[in-house]
């Protein structure tokens, strides 16, 4: 019997192996390498220690940071309006409009934008690179947020309320105390995207565009450094895999982005 | 906080969402080349796209990348979740591994694999980039159809198989039929992933080999939006809000039949 399941399973569980785990051992492989082919920690310490790379890492934190505050801005009266305010009736209706763009790709949701702004007159810099990021990655915090606050009662509420809590009170004791882990999580993956995101800062950056993902996108087809590329790649990867795994953590049983 | 004023709230985060897409569209009908101002009505654009070579070769190759990935990880997808399900061959750790091509950014995914096919020699072009949208899709294909898996009573396999039902028997009238909406959803989802993903195919893709993603890009990036790329945007913003439709049609009258 067990033999049929590992039959079955054994096709997805190669192609994962072949196309997607034993690339990256490739990519840690190549970050390791000189380019005449010796192993060496050099990749590492040129981009870790290249002001270049430390600059555009700064800049690319700040835009993250900023997308990231944005997003909790705008994803918790939605997350507060999906469970607690709109009706039974409507609640999937409202969910539905909110997640309908997230299907679209990022690459044609910032050209969108880029046709939104361009007959506007707004010039692309770095105010229209921040609404492009807060557009592409708002799901992702919503979503967690969401999750988290269908945990939080009604009763509660309605406690607070019938004792007077103004609206700021209620948020600030009760409902954002009460939703820190669906906050945590939604804040980690929006971060960690925005960070390392390539596609929104081209199109829509202007001047204000090279962030980090764009760095690596040049390292390979601009500088052909597969090297340092990869040490780039690495690091990138490490750090997200940390978040992911905090993130697993941290939204276990609450059925997290995929809910 | 009173009714109306939630509703004023929710109004803005959703025009938010939905007015550059309306624009989007709006414009692509505007006579003028430039969106500077709108100057007529017209569906010229989508002739002149429809009448361009390049532009039909991307879309051709889209839909055979898209169609294939689709299907192969659905069937691999589907293979795999019904073996964690049912014969439970790999435990809670290898749940995880699975979420790995979802959780890992985009970019370093893409450098990874098109390092792999460099070293190994591959040709680029359609199989490098089918290769390339599969290895992320059978992930979502699997998450994907593991949940609907979850929730088939199992009682009604039990008492198949107590009546004699066998392998593929078994398989082809009482577990794919309980499946099909997670089927749907999976082959929905990795359609739709698959022919608008840009990242992966940017990376993986060689001479001569253009997805529609692509030539947006290459006509976009750095450069203006024009009424003729407005177009081609609205054709997939469409095909896009047509499928999520669906798939929330198919996973809400799921949930509510439950």
């Amino acid at each position: 019997m067990k033999k049929t399941g590992v039959i079955l399973a054994l096709p997805a569980v190669i192609f994962l192996i072949v196309f997607f785990f034993a690339p990256f051992v490739f990519l840690i492989y190549k970050s390791f390498q000189s380019n005449i082919g010796i192993l060496t920690i050099q990749n590492y310490l040129k981009v870790l220690t290249d002001t270049f790379y430390i600059r555009i890492s700064l800049y690319s934190l700040e835009i993250a940071l900023i997308t990231t505050l944005l997003c909790i801005l705008i994803a918790y009266p939605a997350s507060y309006y999906l469970v607690h305010v709109v009706s039974d009736k409507y609640r999937g209706l409202v969910l539905a409009i909110l997640i309908s763009p997230f299907w679209i790709d990022f690459l044609i949701r910032a050209y969108a934008l880029k046709a939104f702004f361009f007959p506007l007159g707004i010039k692309e810099g770095f105010f229209t690179l921040i609404y492009g990021m807060v557009y592409d990655y708002f799901l992702f915090m919503l979503l967690p947020l969401y999750a988290s606050m269908t945990g939080v009662s009604k009763t509660i509420i309605n406690a607070a309320r019938i004792q007077g809590a103004s609206g700021l009170t209620l948020a600030r004791k009760i409902i954002i105390p009460l939703t820190i882990p669906g906050l945590v999580a939604g804040s980690t993956i929006v971060f960690m995207m925005s960070l390392t995101e390539f596609v929104i800062p081209a199109m829509l950056g202007g001047t204000s565009g090279y962030t980090l993902g764009y760095a690596i996108y040049d390292l390979f087809f601009i500088y052909r450094d597969i090297y340092r590329g990869s040490a780039l790649s690495v690091i990138i990867s490490a750090l997200s895999l940390l978040v992911a795994y905090y993130y697993i953590k941290k939204t276990r049983g609450q059925g997290g982005i995929f809910a | 906080m009173h009714k109306f004023a939630w509703l004023i709230v929710i109004a803005i985060i959703v025009a938010f969402l939905y007015t550059p897409i309306a624009i989007t569209v709006f414009y692509s009908f505007n006579e003028s080349k430039y969106m500077t101002e709108f100057t007529g009505f017209t569906l010229k654009w989508y002739k002149q796209l429809f009448s361009n070579e390049r532009v039909l070769e991307a879309l051709k190759n889209s839909l055979e990348v898209a169609i294939a990935s689709s299907a192969i990880s659905t069937i691999l997808g589907f293979m795999l979740g019904y073996a964690m399900h049912r014969y439970r061959v790999f435990g809670d750790k290898f749940e995880s591994l699975m979420y790995l091509p979802v959780v890992i950014p985009e970019v370093p995914e893409a450098v990874s694999i098109m390092i792999f096919f460099y070293i190994l020699g591959f040709q680029f072009g359609w199989i490098t980039v089918l290769i390339g949208h599969t290895a992320f899709n059978i992930s979502f294909a699997y998450l994907t159809i593991r949940s609907q898996l979850y929730n088939i009573n199992q009682n009604i396999e039990k008492a198949a198989r107590i009546l004699g039902a066998k392998g593929l028997d078994l398989a082809r009238k009482i577990v794919i039929p309980l499946a099909s909406p997670g089927l749907l959803a999976s082959a929905l989802m990795t359609f739709i992933l698959s022919f608008n993903n840009f990242v992966k195919t940017a990376f993986t893709t060689g001479p001569g080999f253009e997805t529609l993603p692509l030539l947006i890009w290459k006509n976009a990036v750095r450069g203006r939006a024009t009424t003729e790329l407005n177009a081609l945007a609205t054709i997939l913003l469409v095909l896009s809000l047509s499928l999520s439709i669906i798939y929330t049609k198919i996973v809400f009258i799921e949930k509510r039949s439950k």
